[in-house]
């Protein structure tokens, strides 16, 4: 829900500076939100002055430098580093992006690197995301078929399979979901887009038996009917999906359900 | 470990479903359809009443037709108030009493609103 205050111990303070080597050519500032709940202190700002030509040429490379070579305690997550896992999304520059797809000479001046907002931070650049996982299951985002096992696959016709395009491609990086006001305010009660565009990607599926179950489970005020069309899901997904449109095509069924 | 109320929700908690709501998002798209030509109606009425005095308007308001679309006005906006509100209210507040108590003043506040106008429509049409 909304809070008009913030809570305890969130305030966030202005931490350290680490100056770039002597000699450094091309340097890139990096403003990085800190915290370690383990230390009981505020939140900082650490700002990392790091030669652009040290490392790759995108923001991942950036943060791996920095944790390699100017500060240890850094966290963050990463896997791929081709924006297929979805685990090093973050907010850079204001916007929930991942950061092994995202170049640093897209941004000039100083980048801000924060975690993905309105989640429980873990430490550092690592968000809880244990209630967006829990979303995530609730849809039971698997085939549910009444008729018995085929010997091949099942088949659905070329139609059928493009329904599920732009649907499918959810790597689950979870900036859609943080980028959404109406998540901010109600995730302890809104399934938000993430949840919602898997939702629809098992509800279009023709070889999927359970369309009325799967929609009957949604018809909630809060689990579906938070989503305003903000459409703040559209323009962070980094896989360039829609989920506004999915919760769209979901509230249409819903009544002829 | 940061402390998540989100933990406390298991997948199965997030199961568990109102089973209502799609009525509601109907009524919410269907009062705005209705509104859209009353409102255009009013609009026109109010522009083709403009400079033809008190007695031209009254004797507007009083025939049965134009009476039953300003009622009708009164009612839909009355009723699309709720629900507008109502989403701010669900949007906004979280905990599930100060939600409750405040829709329940926006059903009174929305209700006495209308029934004002329909009141004062009634006293219109009687005089």
């Amino acid at each position: 829900m909304v809070e008009l205050t913030l809570p305890k111990r969130s305030q966030i303070k202005t931490g350290k500076r680490y100056k770039a080597p002597s000699g450094a050519k091309n340097v890139r500032v990096y403003k990085i939100y800190r915290f370690d709940p383990e230390t009981g202190e505020n939140p900082r700002w650490d700002k990392y002055e790091v030669d652009a030509k040290a490392h790759g040429p995108m923001l991942l490379d950036s943060l791996i430098y920095i944790k390699n070579n100017v500060d240890s305690t850094l966290s963050f997550r990463r896997s791929c580093r081709e924006g297929i896992c979805g685990s090093c999304a973050m907010n850079i520059g204001g916007r929930n992006t991942l950061a092994c797809t995202k170049g640093h000479d897209e941004f000039s001046g100083e980048i801000t690197i924060a975690p993905l907002p309105h989640m429980p931070v873990v430490k550092d650049l690592v968000p809880d995301l244990s209630g967006f996982y829990a979303q995530y299951a609730s849809v039971e985002p698997y085939l549910q078929s009444t008729t018995p096992d085929p010997e091949k696959e099942r088949l659905q016709t070329p139609a059928s399979r493009d329904k599920l395009d732009g649907l499918y491609e959810c790597i689950l990086c979870a900036c859609c979901s943080t980028s959404c006001p109406s998540y901010w305010w109600n995730q302890d009660k809104y399934l938000g887009p993430a949840a919602l565009l898997q939702a629809y990607r098992w509800i279009a599926d023709s070889r999927d038996d359970k369309t009325k179950q799967r929609l009957e489970s949604l018809e909630d005020p809060f689990k579906l009917y938070r989503c305003h069309t903000i459409m703040n899901c559209a323009q962070v997904c980094p896989k360039g999906l829609n989920p506004a449109k999915a919760i769209a095509e979901i509230k249409k069924m819903m009544p002829n359900k | 470990m940061s402390d998540s109320y989100l933990n406390e929700r298991s997948a199965k908690d997030w199961k568990k479903s109102h089973k209502h709501g799609a009525g509601e998002w109907l009524a919410e798209r269907g009062t705005s359809l209705i509104l859209l030509p009353l409102t255009l109606w009013a609009v026109w009425s109010g522009y083709q009443l403009a400079g033809q005095g008190v007695d031209a308007a009254l004797a507007f308001a009083k025939t049965p037709l134009n009476a039953g679309l300003i009622a009708a006005i009164f009612v839909v906006s009355g009723w699309h108030m709720f629900m507008g509100l109502k989403v701010i209210v669900d949007d906004y507040i979280g905990k599930d009493g100060t939600r409750g108590f405040l829709n329940l003043l926006n059903l009174l506040f929305c209700l006495a609103v209308t029934g004002a106008a329909l009141y004062a429509l009634f006293l219109l049409v009687r005089s």
